[in-house]
């Protein structure tokens, strides 16, 4: 891998210092950890006798992805256990994990693990040093803050320390009734034959060694070795208490890591070494660092620093930044891509934390302040070195224009009083949800968001009590939304924040509160030092930020595709994505994950196999009961759904649009689709969801009720179909709204994914309409539906996505209201006449 | 480079730990009979817990119950130090029992225990009756934890409360002597007074009406009251709940009770009017007591925990001013909001409140005729006060060695006894709990500050039936949500801006911004952090 920046990470003994080199493919055997004061048998055990895992309950397997509470029974996760294996589904140049949990009903107080080369049938080997083996460490969670999880306290794994590690510090023990999860990670490289490998993995516990079989099925298909999504996680907190080393060195272990997971880090240099010290040698330092750094394929983007200072606006002193200082930095910048014939300002971005959050701080004058600084700043640079710089170089002319158009990334959702100051948007993903949320973003050239305290689940978050289907899901959104730039705001704050200042914890890998009112955020980190290592450890949040991010270069190659060939790329989201996110609120867990993962990959497979197949449109047209579906696929394409050939469409370029259409009228309804060129079948195999359930108007004309207007009810023919006529009495100063509990309420339950309502106007007048519900565990009634206008002389269809409301949390539904013309107590409303159609429930 | 900050943070604690003043002599023992409190030297101070622990210590059950029995009390001016104790977990705080301000957070944590069953369902020692019933009910709906951070706790009380101070208008009773006024029974009446006081000073010799100072924000606590007054408790609830019109909705910024607090506010504070002490923006809130005391002005906005504070710096005053704190009157728009509009003007809603304030339950009488639903609007309107005593917590840590100990301590509180003990050493002030003092122990009575026997007589008022607001930045929508009453709602900036002599802010710009800043995401942003 060109200019790969790894640095060898040494393993250091206590008494004397031991070299042992590391790398992607080093050879480690880990041991497994427990919370727990007491330490493990001083002997170590010899292995007496080995059985197969199998035979024994207390080991069982589950996703990768689960988190298994510490201490939670086992019971708990009776609908997730599994078979005692590791299964593994990977394309080349990725690397993906799985699990086995032990839960003993006596205490374990040895344990270690080890494992085989893995083999395939051709003989081919995936060989022990490309395989990691991990145990948990767990972050004690006495409070839950993201609700919505329905999640309760306990102690959940997070931190992935090698086995090896846990054994040398004799904390690898497993308390009676406790969980302990053994993860196994294997890095398939590029070069990597397809096919399935088996190997085994033993965990010795006591005196017995527990043999899993190992089975990991790589894929043909190429992860691409270069990253496309952009990142800014800022990476210089308190690593230095954690680390008990505050080194340009350990920053530097610290980014590196990053690096490993496709991620870039914000700060090159130590803060404290830069401010105070802001001269051209610290610039010219930091422009070889960040040249350094680019030639990295998982490095994406380098924020440039600024110096802050202090001016007088409108007699405040505000900070801003040293303009001066910035134009130093982009002219060193543009010497040093002159130099390497290296544009360096493709990966450059600027990010300011003197306007962090500006909307929320209200800190208008400030952000125009240091707006205005940065413009000055580049377009001073662009204009002088027009002049000076050197004008001839083939990169001259692209390096003014990147500087002239140096994105400014501000941490700010779209507010009008912000707009003339931002060009560069980056909202909390919350912001993301909706079309109309989206449009705001879609002129910006380069999308960027950010995750932080907020937005909390169901929303995408990096929290503790979150499943880590939403971390991975973040990068899933950012494909389908464009959001190529991803900002965290913390990896390492291995300290507690008061409210006032940071303050020592006691213990990096037990203490998960750190930031007020969220658990996990501000760390995805956990210090090696302590456990005599000189690099980081990971944790399980960032393996699946990693995975969602080589899921992220899938669909980028997908959606390569499709742009070359003119078309739309919607639709394999919709396709992929229904039973795992809505908007930008995750509604799946593990199983979703896994199944829309696989399918993905089934996608990308059927799509480089020569067909170019691609799903165009896929709408899911619950009224109808039925899901519409559109292909592009080369010419000499065969494809069936469900055993059945889908005839050829239109002609489009070198091939054809198929169509077809799938009746969603099954408990589990399944598109079984295969994709057929030159002698090659792929299969793509997806739940579509579950059925359909139409409600028809005689069923629903009961339950009407007065709220603040009068309503009667009738069922009338119209036509050829059955409608309800609802007549709603005029009203003042009052709002229009009616009270509704119809009997199939019972029906909606946290399964229930859509809610739709088709309403019929006869009159000549449009009529607003809003939806409201009532949910048990909530003090007021919540908005379902606002803004809907059943249209004069037709039928308008009113659909509500349930899935995002968390009926767990909220409780079941007690009645609903509709609220006839405008949504206010204000004024006089006439009478108006509306029609319930029919409704359909979406499972 | 290495270096040591796990260091640096021990001695920051320790010298932490020096600021500290200790009675009790000796170090305490850390077991199950000894009891290392802390309390904050603020408003109330701090001899109450001293004079409590040494009639706790000689009760015969605490001695059969404790026969080693060793109690020290800690004590800071700081207001941060009990959090931080907190904060330093179980491996390095040995307080059992804080009575502090600054635990909010800990709220609903498995750091503290769980007071549900050790204190508010037990019996308060030597007393027919238990902790949570001799509570004022106002006060246990505003200790009982919302669950919003641990559902599995909801219902469940955490803290305990350590005073009931009541916040109002406080008024220079020799000045309303000496010029014939009576207290105010509704704020069109308090403007008009202001107005007729103003205007009996000149360009030389002013004189203002409010004198505050400018590190203090109890003027916001008025409009908190004021803005009840006319919405009602309901819709005060509603507004902290998200809800207007029985729909989680933004309209709550359409709530026209905040408007109408913040005319009443326009009304005592703009500038031309020249009410204000201009030195109010200039000087502390020590100093605006002792002038206040000096007769420098006819109102401060305060609380009663003015007569502690005041204690000292009175002695020093020749001659200082009889000060008392009237009811809060009743906000003249409310005429606007009643249900059946039988108010016709402010005359007729000031005789209202007085019969109301006297008991009268006549619909009509001098002055006024009401319908029984209006009637019951303003008497409810007459019950709303403020209290920061919601904010003032006793919590034990779950990991205390001396847990049981310091439990029983709390319920001590509630006794007649310990109450008595806590007028006493607070000149006057008392917890929330129910005890007519006025009854049962006259000659105390008699003796506590006037301010005091105003408060201890409207809160033993069964009639009234106070009211004591909760606390709204313990709403999750407050809390999490960062909605507030305006966009910037703190009281010192309504107090500044719209006293400013050249471009004051208007009731109208801060309505106007509001509904402004709160757009569909913002609010849609707001609920989801508040989980509602």
């Amino acid at each position: 891998m060109a200019g790969r920046l790894r640095k060898s990470g040494y393993l250091i003994m206590a008494s004397k210092k031991a070299l042992l080199k590391f790398g992607a493919f080093t050879v480690t055997l880990f041991a497994a950890t427990s919370c727990g004061a007491a330490s493990s048998s001083e002997v170590t055990p010899s292995v007496k006798k080995t059985e197969d895992a199998t035979s024994n309950k207390e080991i069982w397997g589950t996703y990768g992805s689960e988190k298994v509470v510490q201490d939670r029974a086992r019971d708990y996760y009776a609908s997730k256990v599994q078979d005692a294996k590791i299964d593994i589904l990977t394309c080349k140049g990725e690397s993906e994990l799985d699990q086995i949990v032990i839960s003993p009903v006596s205490k374990v107080n040895y344990f270690n693990a080890r494992v085989t080369n893995l083999i395939s049938s051709d003989g081919n080997v995936i060989g022990k040093n490309n395989i990691e083996l991990f145990a948990a460490k767990y972050l004690k969670i006495a409070n839950i803050y993201d609700i919505a999880t329905n999640e309760s306290k306990g102690n959940f794994p997070d931190a992935l320390i090698p086995v090896e590690a846990i054994v040398r510090e004799k904390t690898n023990y497993i308390n009676a009734g406790y969980n302990q999860s053994f993860y196994v990670k294997v890095t398939t490289p590029l070069g990597q034959k397809p096919g399935v490998y088996k190997g085994n993995l033993f965990i010795q516990l006591d005196e017995t060694e527990y043999k899993i079989a190992v089975t990991v099925d790589v894929k043909d298909y190429k992860v691409n070795a270069i990253t496309h999504s952009k990142s800014l996680f800022l990476n210089d907190w308190q690593f230095d208490s954690g680390e008990n080393d505050s080194s340009q060195d350990k920053l530097d272990s610290y980014n590196d890591a990053l690096l490993d997971y496709r991620l870039s880090p914000d700060k090159l240099i130590r803060q404290e070494d830069m401010y105070g010290h802001f001269n051209s040698d610290f610039i010219f330092r930091y422009t070889e660092k960040a040249y350094e750094y680019m030639q990295n394929d998982n490095c994406t983007n380098v924020s440039i620093p600024y110096e802050p200072i202090s001016k007088v606006v409108g007699g405040e002193w505000l900070q801003t930044i040293n303009v001066e200082k910035f134009k130093e930095f982009l002219t060193s910048y543009y010497v040093k891509s002159i130099a390497t014939n290296y544009n360096m300002f493709e990966k450059s971005s600027f990010y300011c934390g003197l306007i962090d959050e500006p909307d929320d701080r209200q800190i208008l004058e400030q952000t125009k302040l240091v707006v205005g600084d940065f413009e000055r700043a580049i377009s001073e640079a662009a204009a002088d070195l027009s002049v000076h710089g050197y004008i001839s170089n083939p990169l001259h002319e692209t390096l003014i224009e990147e500087i002239k158009n140096l994105k400014n990334i501000v941490t700010c959702a779209y507010a009008d009083e912000y707009a003339p100051y931002i060009e560069c948007w980056c909202p909390k993903a919350n912001f993301y949800n909706t079309e109309e949320q989206r449009a705001n973003y879609a002129s910006q050239k380069e999308k960027w968001w950010y995750t932080c305290v907020y937005p909390r689940a169901p929303y995408p978050t990096y929290h503790i009590e979150d499943g880590l289907t939403s971390a991975r899901a973040l990068s899933w959104m950012q494909a389908e939304y464009d959001v190529v730039g991803n900002l965290f705001w913390a990896t390492n704050v291995y300290a507690r924040y008061n409210g006032t200042q940071y303050i020592p914890i006691e213990d990096y890998y037990q203490e998960g509160y750190r930031f007020s009112g969220v658990n996990g955020d501000g760390f995805l980190f956990y210090p090696g030092e302590p456990l005599g290592y000189n690099k980081p450890f990971g944790s399980t949040r960032l393996e699946s930020i990693k995975d969602g991010l080589e899921e992220y270069e899938i669909f980028y190659n997908l959606k390569e595709v499709a742009k070359n060939l003119e078309l739309k790329d919607d639709g394999m989201f919709s396709f992929l994505n229904r039973n795992l996110y809505r908007g930008t609120k995750v509604i799946g867990g593990t199983a979703e994950m896994e199944e829309s993962r696989k399918d993905l990959i089934d996608l990308a497979l059927a799509n480089q196999n020569g067909s170019s197949f691609l799903i165009t449109d896929c709408v899911y047209n619950e009224n109808q009961g039925q899901v519409e579906m559109e292909f592009y696929a080369n010419n000499g394409t065969k494809i069936d759904l469900n055993g059945a050939q889908i005839s050829e469409g239109a002609s489009y370029k070198n091939g054809h649009i198929f169509t077809a259409i799938q009746k969603l009228d099954k408990d589990e309804n399944v598109a079984n689709i295969s994709v057929s060129y030159g002698g090659k079948t792929n299969t793509i195999k997806h739940n579509l969801g579950g059925k359909i359930y139409a409600i028809s108007a005689k069923d629903l004309v009961n339950g009407f009720a007065k709220y603040d207007a009068e309503v009667a009810a009738s069922l009338v023919e119209s036509g050829d179909e059955e409608l309800v006529k609802i007549d709603v009495s005029a009203i003042n100063n009052k709002r229009q709204r009616i009270r509704y509990t119809p009997d199939f309420i019972k029906n909606v339950n946290e399964d229930t994914k859509t809610l739709i309502m088709t309403f019929k106007n006869e009159s000549s007048k449009d009529i607003p309409l809003a939806l409201a519900a009532k949910f048990t565990n909530k003090r007021g009634e919540q908005y379902l539906s606002q803004g809907n206008v059943l249209t004069a002389n037709g039928y308008t269809t009113v659909t509500v996505d349930l899935s995002t409301f968390s009926m767990a949390t909220s409780g079941n539904i007690e009645y609903l209201t509709f609220t006839f013309g405008e949504d206010t107590a204000e004024g006089s409303k006439e009478a108006v006449t509306a029609f319930l159609r029919n409704v359909v429930l979406a499972y | 480079m290495k270096n040591n900050r796990l260091l640096i943070a021990m001695t920051t604690s320790m010298l932490c730990a020096t600021l500290l003043s200790a009675c009790g002599g000796n170090k305490v023992r850390d077991d199950a009979q000894s009891l290392q409190i802390f309390c904050v030297d603020a408003g109330y101070r701090t001899q109450w817990v001293s004079d409590i622990k040494d009639l706790f210590v000689q009760e015969d059950w605490v001695k059969q119950k404790y026969p080693n029995l060793n109690v020290r009390i800690d004590t800071s001016k700081d207001q941060t130090y009990g959090r931080t104790r907190m904060d330093a977990g179980r491996s390095s705080n040995t307080i059992d029992l804080f009575f502090d301000m600054g635990l909010t957070n800990y709220n609903g944590s498995d750091d503290l225990l769980d007071l549900t069953e050790t204190v508010y369902n037990s019996s308060v020692p030597g007393e027919d009756t238990l902790f949570k019933n001799k509570i004022d009910a106002s006060y246990l709906e505003a200790f009982t934890f919302d669950g919003q951070s641990d559902p599995a706790k909801k219902g469940h009380q955490f803290f305990a409360p350590w005073a009931g101070g009541m916040t109002g208008i406080l008024y220079n009773a020799d000045i309303f002597s000496s010029l014939n006024y009576t207290v105010p029974n509704t704020t069109d009446e308090l403007v008009a007074l202001c107005a007729d006081y103003q205007g009996r000073g000149t360009e030389t010799s002013p004189k203002y009406c409010f004198i505050q100072g400018n590190d203090e924000t109890y003027f916001n606590y008025l409009f908190d009251i004021f803005w009840t007054q006319y919405q009602a408790r309901e819709g005060y609830l509603d507004f902290v709940n998200g809800i207007a019109d029985n729909v989680v909705s933004k309209d709550i910024f359409k709530q026209q009770g905040r408007m109408e607090a913040l005319l009443v506010y326009e009304s005592l504070v703009k500038n031309e009017k020249h009410f204000v002490n201009p030195n109010s923006i200039n000087q502390g809130f020590a100093v605006a007591q002792a002038m206040f005391l000096k007769g420098e002005a006819l109102f401060n906005v305060n609380g009663d925990w003015f007569v502690s504070e005041t204690k000292d710096i009175k002695g020093k005053i020749t001659n200082p001013a009889s000060i008392k704190m009237m009811k809060t009157p009743i906000i003249s728009a409310i005429k606007n909001v009643v249900p059946d509009s039988s108010i016709g003007d402010d005359a007729e809603l000031s005789a209202l409140v007085k019969a109301i304030d006297s008991h009268d339950t006549s619909l009509s009488g001098a002055g006024y005729e009401v319908t029984q639903a209006d009637y019951d609007y303003v008497k409810a309107a007459r019950a709303i006060t403020y209290s920061i005593g919601a904010g003032h917590h006793a919590a034990i840590p779950s990991y205390a060695t001396a847990k049981g100990l310091a439990a029983d301590f709390i319920r001590y509180l509630a006794t007649d006894k310990a109450i008595e003990a806590y007028i006493k050493a607070t000149d006057g002030a008392s917890m929330p709990f129910a005890y007519d003092l006025e009854t049962k122990n006259p000659a105390l009575f008699a003796k506590i500050d006037p301010i005091h026997q105003s408060r201890v007589q409207y809160f033993a008022d069964t009639f009234i039936d106070p009211y004591t607001l909760p606390n709204k930045y313990m709403f999750p929508l407050i809390k999490y949500g960062g909605v507030d009453t305006f966009k910037l709602a703190n009281g010192y900036d309504f107090f500044v801006q719209m006293g400013k002599k050249n471009g004051a802010k208007t009731p109208q710009q801060y309505w106007d911004e509001t509904i402004s800043y709160w757009t569909d995401d913002k609010w849609q942003d707001a609920c989801e952090r508040a989980g509602i």
